[in-house]
C-alpha cells in the first residue's frame, strides 16, 4: 500500500519533471550547434548525466521526507527508489541514443563517450546503451548520494549546488560547441577514456573494458546510496 | 489490548546522552501528556517510535513487534510534529488524498468539519499558509488518519488561543466518536491538564513519573509554615524542593504524610499539574 503510493507520488513529481529536464536539454543540446553552424556535436554527456543526478537528488529530497511523514521504512523507500531510478536511466540513456542518431541522421558528426560504440544511425551494437545505461545510473546513484548528504543543508545550499553544476557543464559544452567539440574533448578527456576502455585515436575500442569499469563503480555507489538510505533519519540534532 | 512498550530505550547523539533508559506503555485508548523540561527528549522519543530516528539502545514494541521498520506497526502509528515534511507547494487536498493512500483510509467528513470550524480551504498550498494555519493543517490530518497510536508532538505550536481551545475541543470529540491513543507532548501543561488521563514526566533521560492525572494530583502537596514545624511534619518524607523564607518554609513533595496530624500553622495545599511538573524536572532529584 504504502510503496504503491510513495511510488506514485514520487513519479507524478519527481519523473514527470525529469523527462521535461532531459527533452529540453536535449533540444537545445542539438538545437544550439546547428544556430551556431557547427557541425562536431558534443552530445553533452555531462548535461545529460547532470539532468539525471539532479534526478537522483530529487527523488531524496522530495522523497524520504514524505516517506517519513506517512510511516514508510526504509526498506520500502530503497524498493521504490530503486523502481525509480530503472526509468530515470532509461530516459537519460534514451535521451542520447537518440541525440546520437538525430544528428547522424542530419549528417554531422556526433562526439559523445559512446560514439565509438555507435555503428550507424540507430545504433547498432548493444554496447551503446549497455554504457550510456550502466553510465546513467552511475549518475543517478550518485544523485542519491548527492541527496542524503545535502539532506538537512537547507533549499539554498541545494539550490545553489544545483546552479554551480549546471552553470560549469553549461560552460563546458558551450565552450565545446563553440571552440570545436573533438579538441576539448581530445585535451580533456583522452586520459580518462583510456582508463576506463574508451578508445583513444587510432586506437580499437574496448567496450568490454569500459563496461566492467563502470559496473564496478555502480555496485560501489549503489551500495554506498543502499547503506546511505538504510541509515537515513530525519531531523536529527 | 494493544500498547506501545519502551524496554530500556536509549539515544545518544554524538557524545550527547539524551535518552538513558525509558521504560513506560503507552496503552490503546487513552490520551497521555509526555511532558519534560526542553531538551528532555520528548521529540526524539517520538521520533523512534515512528521511525524516523533510530534508538542506540533498548526497544520499542507495538503488540511485542519492534516497530523498527515494521511496516505494519508504522501504518497503525501517525507522528504530528512541527516538522515540515510535506511538501509545500502542494494542496491540503493533495496531502489528503496522499494520507489516504499511504494509510488506506481517511475521514473526509471529520476533515470538512475540521476546515470548516478553522476556517481553512482545502485549495490553500501548504507553503502559502501561515505558521498556524500549516499547524492547523497537520493536526487536521492526524485527527483524520485512521491510526491507532497518534502522536502529537507540540501540536499547538503557533495556534492562538481559541485556535488552541478549538483543537482541544474537536480532539475530545473525535476522541468520543472513535478511541484512540493520543500522546502529546507539550510545554502547555495547563491546557491539556483536564485533557489527558494519564501523564509520563521525561527527565535525565528517563520517565520519572508515568501515572495517571488523577493520582499525580492527589499526591502532589504543597506543605508551608515555619520552617521547624514543616521541616518535623516532614520528617523522613521525600521532598522536591524546599523554599526558605526568613522563618518559613516551603516544600513541594509527592508524599506527604496525610496519616499524620498537621501542626497548628502549617498549611497543605494541592499541588496543580504544571507546579508539579516543574518541580519535578527543577533538576533536583527526590532528597530525603
Amino acid at each position: 500500500m504504502k510503496s504503491k503510493a510513495l511510488f506514485r507520488s514520487l513519479a507524478n513529481t519527481v519523473l514527470v519533471s525529469m523527462v521535461v529536464m532531459v527533452v529540453t536539454t536535449a533540444i537545445v543540446i542539438v538545437g544550439l550547434p546547428l544556430l551556431l553552424d557547427q557541425h562536431d556535436f558534443s552530445l553533452g554527456d555531462l548535461l545529460i548525466a547532470i539532468d539525471v543526478a539532479f534526478g537522483g537528488m530529487m527523488l531524496i529530497d522530495v522523497g524520504v521526507d514524505q516517506a517519513f511523514q506517512n510511516g514508510v521504512t526504509r526498506r520500502t523507500m530503497r524498493r521504490v527508489g530503486a523502481a525509480l531510478l530503472l526509468p530515470l536511466v532509461v530516459l537519460g540513456a534514451a535521451a542520447l541514443l537518440v541525440m546520437q542518431a538525430v544528428v547522424r541522421l542530419i549528417g554531422a558528426n556526433p562526439v559523445s563517450l559512446v560514439t565509438p560504440y555507435v555503428k550507424g544511425v540507430f545504433g547498432g551494437p548493444v554496447w551503446a546503451p549497455v554504457l550510456v545505461g550502466l553510465a546513467m545510473a552511475l549518475f543517478a546513484l550518485l544523485g542519491v548520494i548527492g541527496g542524503l548528504a545535502m539532506r538537512g543543508r537547507g533549499k539554498r545550499v541545494t539550490t545553489w549546488i544545483s546552479v554551480v553544476a549546471f552553470t560549469v557543464a553549461g560552460l563546458l559544452i558551450g565552450t565545446a560547441m563553440i571552440l570545436g567539440d573533438t579538441t576539448i574533448h581530445a585535451a580533456v578527456l583522452t586520459g580518462p577514456r583510456l582508463a576506463i576502455g574508451l578508445p583513444a585515436a587510432g586506437v580499437a575500442p574496448r567496450p568490454w573494458l569500459a563496461a566492467a569499469w563502470l559496473l564496478a563503480l555502480d555496485a560501489l555507489v549503489g551500495w554506498l546510496a543502499w547503506r546511505g538510505v538504510a541509515q537515513v533519519e530525519t531531523g536529527a540534532k | 489490548m494493544s500498547e506501545i512498550k519502551f524496554k530500556n530505550v536509549t539515544k545518544r547523539y554524538g557524545n550527547q546522552q539524551v535518552l538513558r533508559g525509558v521504560n513506560a506503555t503507552w496503552e490503546a485508548g487513552k490520551i497521555y501528556a509526555l511532558l519534560g523540561r526542553n531538551g528532555a527528549g520528548k521529540s526524539t522519543l517520538l521520533r523512534i517510535v515512528n521511525n524516523r530516528t533510530f534508538a542506540t539502545g533498548g526497544a520499542v514494541t507495538l503488540d511485542g513487534k519492534s516497530v523498527v521498520e515494521n511496516e505494519a506497526a508504522q501504518n497503525r502509528i501517525f507522528l504530528m510534529s512541527a516538522a515540515q515534511l510535506y511538501p509545500a507547494d502542494r494542496k491540503l487536498t493533495w496531502l489528503f488524498a496522499l494520507t489516504r493512500q499511504m494509510y488506506g483510509d481517511f475521514d473526509d467528513e471529520l476533515a470538512k468539519h475540521l476546515l470548516a470550524a478553522f476556517e481553512l480551504r482545502d485549495s490553500a498550498k501548504l507553503g502559502q499558509l501561515s505558521t498556524g494555519y500549516q499547524t492547523i493543517a497537520r493536526l487536521i490530518i492526524a485527527l483524520c488518519v485512521p491510526c491507532d497510536f497518534v502522536l502529537l508532538d507540540e501540536p499547538v505550536l503557533g495556534l492562538d488561543a481559541p485556535a488552541r481551545e478549538l483543537f482541544y475541543q474537536e480532539l475530545l470529540a473525535t476522541y468520543a466518536q472513535r478511541p484512540r491513543t493520543f500522546v502529546i507532548a507539550t510545554h502547555l501543561i495547563e491546557e491539556v491538564a483536564t485533557l489527558v488521563e494519564n501523564v509520563n514526566v521525561l527527565a535525565g533521560g528517563e520517565i520519572v513519573l508515568a501515572e495517571d492525572v488523577a493520582t499525580v494530583l492527589a499526591k502532589g502537596r504543597i506543605v508551608s509554615g515555619p520552617a521547624g514545624l514543616v521541616a518535623d511534619y516532614l520528617r523522613d518524607t521525600p521532598v522536591m524542593r524546599k523554599q526558605a523564607l526568613g522563618g518559613m518554609l516551603t516544600a513541594y513533595t509527592l508524599d506527604a504524610p496525610l496519616e499524620r496530624p498537621l501542626p497548628a500553622g502549617v498549611t497543605l495545599d494541592a499541588m496543580d499539574l504544571q507546579r508539579l511538573i516543574i518541580e519535578l524536572t527543577r533538576g533536583e532529584r527526590h532528597e530525603k
